[in-house]
């Protein structure tokens, strides 16, 4: 039993559970690029300079907060999911930035109120709130990225 | 027993005191943002610029501050009508720090100061309403 949502969210994309969900995380991530055969979805920092450009890093916790009874567990975790890609000219077939934002929707589809996306081991997910997605902080000018925000209230099994 | 039952004076009441406790809460969550990042410990790589050595914090801390120009910038609107406070940090650095970037991991400070502060500012409205429904 683990609080680290890191694993689940990575699942959720890769090894989605909810056969409601299945087709939006296959198209999401068959948009992205591949990392040893795997596609880019990293939940660590550094991401390999190998990557490629079109990336979905899943952050550590913004924050965790309760909201526990006397004999309840009730954590809400907010994580953010970010979309990276490669931004040219507009319109160039290099620019990434409209797969970038649309990513950013879809993302935000597959988790807002979609309680079944994430299943971590020992927890039960209350509800899901995603926020964005908005503009991410880049590192340069070459890149363009959004960030969906979610907020994941949680019940631990008894 | 009768009872006379004012909806529009209850209303305004209840309305009244939470754009109060909205006001206290949103002070007690820039409070607690401005304390996590000036006041508790960081661990980062220690370096000196201008001569003054500057702790930096380590990846998951709230950011440190170094000028001050990040926590300078802030500010709070208000939105009566809606009873929405919002707290702004209007710099790049500021975004940088709460979502990091692909390679810069992140340093949290603005959703952990809410998550941290949201039992008193819910107490904080909470206390407002009542106060203003306890009024003659």
């Amino acid at each position: 039993m683990s609080l680290d949502l890191g694993p689940p969210l990575r699942a959720a994309f890769l090894d989605q559970q909810d056969p409601a969900l299945q087709a939006l995380a296959a198209a999401i991530i068959g948009e992205l690029d591949q990392y040893q055969g795997q596609p880019a979805v990293f939940a660590f920092r550094p991401v390999p300079e190998d990557a490629g450009d079109l990336i979905i890093l899943i952050n550590p916790d913004s924050s965790i907060g309760n909201a526990d009874a006397l004999r309840s567990r009730r954590p809400i975790v907010t994580r953010d999911i970010a979309i990276y890609g490669r931004k040219g000219t507009p319109g160039d077939v290099s620019d990434q930035s409209p797969v970038v934002e649309a990513l950013g929707y879809q993302v935000r589809d597959l988790f807002h109120l979609q309680k079944f996306a994430v299943q971590p081991a020992g927890y039960s997910v209350i509800d899901i709130v995603a926020t964005g997605p908005v503009p991410a902080p880049v590192d340069d000018d070459g890149e363009v990225g959004r960030v969906v925000s979610l907020t994941i209230r949680l019940r631990r099994n008894p | 027993m009768a009872v006379d039952w004012n909806a529009p004076e209850i209303v305004a009441k209840v309305r009244r005191g939470a754009l109060k406790g909205v006001m206290t809460g949103i002070g007690i969550v820039e409070a607690r943002a401005v304390y996590l990042i000036t006041q508790t410990t960081k661990t980062g790589r220690t370096y000196r610029r201008r001569g003054k050595k500057h702790q930096s914090s380590a990846p998951g801390e709230p950011f440190a501050s170094d000028t001050g120009d990040t926590l300078n910038r802030r500010n709070i609107t208000l939105d009566a009508a809606r009873i929405r406070a919002t707290l702004n940090f209007h710099s790049q650095n500021a975004a940088r720090m709460e979502h990091g970037t692909r390679k810069m991991r992140p340093r949290p400070f603005a959703r952990r100061a809410l998550a941290e502060t949201s039992t008193q500012v819910q107490d904080a409205v909470l206390g407002e309403i009542i106060g203003e429904l306890s009024k003659k």
